[in-house]
């Protein structure tokens, strides 16, 4: 008896041991470049995660490296002098570091580093900063090799770390005994090989942390111990295959994940856990117990965004989401993204009408897609992953919740999420401030935001409009396809606007769609069309004298019951961009005429005889140019509508009625 | 008098002033005219010979909205300027109007005449005891904000969810309108007592205000709450149809029209409804203190005299 429960025993450690040792994807879905192998034990007291690192790196280029550049993100956090506190002074989204404090500050010590055949690097080890010189930042670490890595070949580097959380204001750290553990690794940057992206020659793509911008990394597969004390609820990239008691009241968390470019992990004794599914995928949210009946406001926004990117883009390949609530004195911590992982951020008792937890939950799971499964440069190209995302959240958010709710929804007003959008930029102080086109770090103060999110996701949103939904899709369906589990650069999406749009619509935009990116991407013009004026003026009937045969003959004014007139409707173009337009034109008697403009002359002008007065024309009626920074005077009638004037001052009076009531009280 | 009578012959009595009434709301439209007059000729500017603004006639839109304002940008600094003077300018004018309304609430008749006289004859010691109130208002503002504000910085560096920060909010938001209600109140009886003693001494008053409010503080505070329960009503009802008048015809816009001139004319009604109830409730009680006064007074004089008489006698007997 006591041989079939040893077998039982030995059997059963075995299936465990295969099954831990089971791949997610049966065949790897990307390059796999940088895999990481990480035992971490959280201090819940110091702060700190204490770390050993296996890191798996392959040259994937045809140069022989005499170099390796890492990322020591958490290094950001040291003191006032690095480049993420200069630019930022210690404030992030609201946020900021309480710098009296010792342990508010984070950083990042590398104990050992070692080639696995015997190299120590340790020595070596030199900071960089290869965009401001700015010698207090110890963000970037190069390290100079004995012996080349040769082209295709793997290298094995073994780490040692401490890593010092610092108290949450950006994204990454610890509030009480919360932890959002982000950036916290020694991480390998991207080596980007002739040809790759903008590179002419290989390089290193390593960038020092700053204050706007995100990352950019290597796919691999990440192997992660996590060591933390008993009762706290663990949350991570990738799947949790096994955990294990201590002796020592810990439980290491082993977590597994594939095809991903970064790995984060989260630990509260507070989370109270809540889990769904969407088709394949398994949701895991991870929620503060005063915002816990919010859980369905979370559940569902993240489903709808999982449907509408599965038919809209492509399909999630991953097993898993995490969805991670930060309590709101680590609030620093949410509306960010990592792969299978997102953070979220809602407030007790937040009405439902208020969109916010539902607009963070779609925003950063889109980030899946633009973020990690087409991993473009953040630091670089912050637009081509907010941008996109952005556009794709505002569709989301209103075919979701309503075109003119769904941020929004009271009794008595509603804000749609693309409105918004739109209005973020438009009403900018200076919309020509910049172009978009530009690293995250190199944006003037205010214009990160505006432009890598607000104007982005609006002249997406115009180019679908102008194109069509169908030729929209299909740009994207195809950016997905060819450049999931790659880095796609601006240059790679518009050669497949280009393509698609050649392909659908020929030439009706021009030889190529690269006058659109010029303007919206490349360019900081602005795009205003004004309808200037409509007028009719009563025709002239012939009067005069003729002279048909010779004749002379004399022919006077005639009493007419029809008068004949000529109708004109001028417009304008105010902005330097060009656009086609449309212009609807509304005859008094009901007729309609849509015409077609190239949108090039600063003024054109439409003429109508003989087809009476015209009672209004509208330019771009179908509100396609949403990039149109001023929509007010896009419309033109003849009689005004006054109702509407009277209606809003009746409301204002009534107003100020009440006011002065009230004010009456206090006597 | 007891509180539900004070409620009742409050209502028969502002209903029996529906003319001072009228009077009082006819200054309110005609104030809010001079403001929305110019408004409305502003909104024309702005919107030029747009159609956008027109996705406004069904009810809120973002966009027409916003590109409004946006469009309008330098007229709205105007026009919140020109507001501030006109209310500025409505409060002088009711704190002549409430001498007004509480001469014809002691006379129980409203003469055009008689409610000029009092007016006048009130306004400068309701200058005075408003701007008093307008500064413990300011006080009690300033004060509750501090002490929340402090409250909920000190605890939100330690704090493990934001409910308590929420809850210290509502309690201090509480607290706030118990006390404002509670200077509006004292406010209210202090007016009396200048109107019926005919007395400039605001502080004074104020003290025999407060003396009067915290001795019968249960029933005061319900009879204040009583009367603006009615208000309360109202108010609801206009937000429950709010929606039904759509207003996007003339007809709809001349229904809302009427509709919210209606609820206008219930506040100020509502407004006298508050000061006669509470001037009966007060005035038995006030002119009680007084006669009891009085007799004191007479009592000590007599004293006084008998004294004096007393010593004469003795001085002569001496």
């Amino acid at each position: 008896m006591r041989k079939i429960y040893l077998f039982l025993l030995v059997f059963s450690a075995q299936l465990f041991a295969t099954v831990s040792a089971q791949s997610i994807f049966e065949t790897p879905l990307s390059p796999r470049i940088a895999n990481y192998e990480i035992q971490a034990k959280l201090n819940p007291q110091k702060k700190t995660v204490q770390g050993k690192l296996s890191l798996q790196w392959r040259n994937t280029s045809q140069d022989s490296l005499r170099e390796l550049q890492f990322h020591l993100y958490l290094n950001a956090f040291m003191n006032t002098q690095t480049t993420f506190m200069q630019e930022s002074k210690g404030k992030f989204r609201g946020d900021k570091l309480d710098k009296k404090q010792e342990l508010s500050w984070g950083w990042i010590d590398i104990n050992s580093m070692k080639m696995r055949d015997g190299e120590d690097l340790s020595r070596k080890i030199e900071f960089i900063q290869p965009e401001d010189g700015n010698k207090n930042d110890q963000t970037v670490i190069r390290v100079l090799l004995a012996e080349p890595i040769l082209p295709d070949s793997t290298v094995f580097i073994d780490i040692e770390f401490e890593s010092k959380l610092p108290q949450i204001f950006a994204r990454t750290g610890f509030s009480d005994n919360y932890f959002l553990v982000g950036q916290w690794f020694p991480k390998i940057g991207v080596y980007e090989r002739a040809g790759q992206r903008y590179a002419t020659k290989g390089a290193w793509n390593c960038h020092q942390f700053h204050a706007h911008s995100e990352f950019y990394a290597d796919y691999g597969v990440y192997d992660v111990d996590i060591n933390v004390p008993e009762g706290y609820v663990v949350g991570a990239t990738g799947l949790l295959k096994k955990q294990a008691k201590k002796a020592d009241k810990t439980i290491t968390y082993t977590y597994h994940a594939e095809d991903v470019v970064d790995f984060v992990w989260t630990a509260s004794e507070r989370f109270v856990l809540l889990e769904d599914e969407w088709e394949h995928v398994k949701i895991r949210l991870l929620m503060q117990p005063e915002h816990a009946e919010q859980a369905t406001r979370h559940f569902e926004s993240a489903k709808a965004a999982l449907a509408y990117f599965d038919k809209y883009l492509g399909k999630y390949p991953y097993p898993n989401l995490t969805i991670v609530d930060p309590p709101f004195r680590g609030s620093g911590s949410g509306g960010m993204e990592y792969p299978t992982f997102i953070t979220v951020g809602t407030t007790y008792g937040l009405f439902e009408g208020f969109r916010l937890p539902e607009m963070v939950t779609v925003h950063e799971f889109g980030h899946q897609y633009f973020m990690n499964l087409l991993a473009t440069n953040e630091f670089e190209e912050a637009w081509l992953d907010e941008g996109f995302n952005s556009y794709y959240e505002n569709r989301i958010m209103d075919e979701t919740y309503g075109e003119k709710t769904s941020m929004v929804d009271t009794r008595f007003f509603g804000i749609g999420d693309v409105e918004m959008a739109r209005s973020n930029y438009a009403y900018m102080h200076n919309p020509k401030k910049v172009e978009v086109f530009r690293a995250a770090w190199e944006y003037p103060m205010g214009g990160y935001s505006t432009m890598s999110y607000s104007k982005t996701a609006t002249w997406m949103t115009t180019l679908e409009r102008l194109l069509g939904r169908e030729t929209m899709d299909e740009i994207m369906k195809t950016y997905f396809a060819r450049w999931k589990f790659k880095h796609a650069c601006a240059k790679d999406f518009i050669f497949i606007v280009n393509e698609v749009v050649k392909k659908n619509h020929g030439n009706k935009f021009g030889e190529n769609m690269d006058w659109y990116f010029r303007e919206v991407l490349y360019g900081n013009n602005v795009c205003d069309y004004s309808l200037a004026a409509v007028y009719n003026l009563k025709t002239v009937p012939k009067v005069g004298v003729f002279d048909k045969t010779g004749e002379k003959k004399f022919k006077g004014y005639e009493k007419s019951d029809s008068a004949v007139y000529e109708a004109n409707v001028r417009v304008y173009r105010l902005g330097e961009i060009v656009m086609p337009v449309e212009i609807l034109v509304h005859f008094e008697n009901g007729e309609e005429e849509m015409h077609y403009w190239n949108g090039k002359e600063r003024a054109h002008e439409l003429h109508f005889t003989g087809k009476g007065k015209v009672s209004w024309a509208k330019i771009d009626p179908e509100n396609k140019i949403l990039i149109d920074i001023n929509l007010m005077n896009n419309s033109f009638t003849v009689e005004r509508p006054k109702s509407v004037y009277r209606k809003i001052s009746l409301k204002f009076m009534f107003f100020i009625q009440n006011l002065f009531q009230f004010f009456a009280m206090f006597i | 008098m007891n509180i539900l009578k004070a409620f009742s012959t409050g209502f028969k009595t502002a209903l029996s002033m529906f003319g001072m009434v009228f009077f009082i709301y006819l200054a309110n439209l005609l104030f809010a005219l001079v403001l929305t007059i110019p408004y409305y000729g502003e909104l024309q500017m702005i919107g030029k010979a747009s159609m956008l603004p027109k996705d406004m006639m069904d009810g809120f839109d973002f966009m027409a909205f916003s590109e409004f304002m946006q469009a309008g940008k330098g007229v709205w600094n105007y026009i919140f300027s020109q507001l501030i003077w006109v209310s500025i300018l409505y409060f002088l004018l009711n704190l002549f109007i409430t001498g007004g309304i509480l001469r014809s609430l002691n006379k129980h008749i409203f003469t055009l005449n008689s409610f000029f006289s009092g007016a006048a004859h009130n306004f400068l010691r309701f200058l005075m005891l408003g701007a008093f109130m307008l500064l413990l208002h300011f006080l009690l503002l300033i004060s509750v904000f501090m002490a929340v504000g402090g409250i909920i910085g000190s605890i939100s560096k330690t704090a493990e969810s934001e409910i308590i920060l929420f809850n210290i909010g509502f309690a201090g938001a509480a607290f706030y309108l118990f006390m404002f209600f509670l200077l509006l109140i004292i406010s209210d009886y202090a007016k009396y007592t200048l109107l019926l003693r005919d007395s400039k001494h605001i502080f004074k008053a104020f003290g025999f205000a407060v003396k009067f409010v915290f001795k019968r503080f249960f029933k005061v505070y319900a009879l204040y709450l009583m009367l603006i329960i009615p208000f309360v009503l109202v108010t609801y009802i206009l937000y429950s149809i709010s929606d039904d008048l759509g207003a996007s015809t003339g007809f709809g816009i001349a229904i809302a029209f009427v509709m919210q001139q209606l609820f206008i004319l219930a506040r100020v009604w509502q407004r006298v409804w508050i000061f006669s109830g509470q001037f009966n409730y007060f005035s038995p009680y006030f002119l009680k203190q007084e006669t009891l006064r009085e007799a004191k007074a007479q009592k000590l004089l007599e004293a006084e005299v008998e004294t004096d008489d007393n010593s004469e006698i003795n001085s002569e007997n001496e």
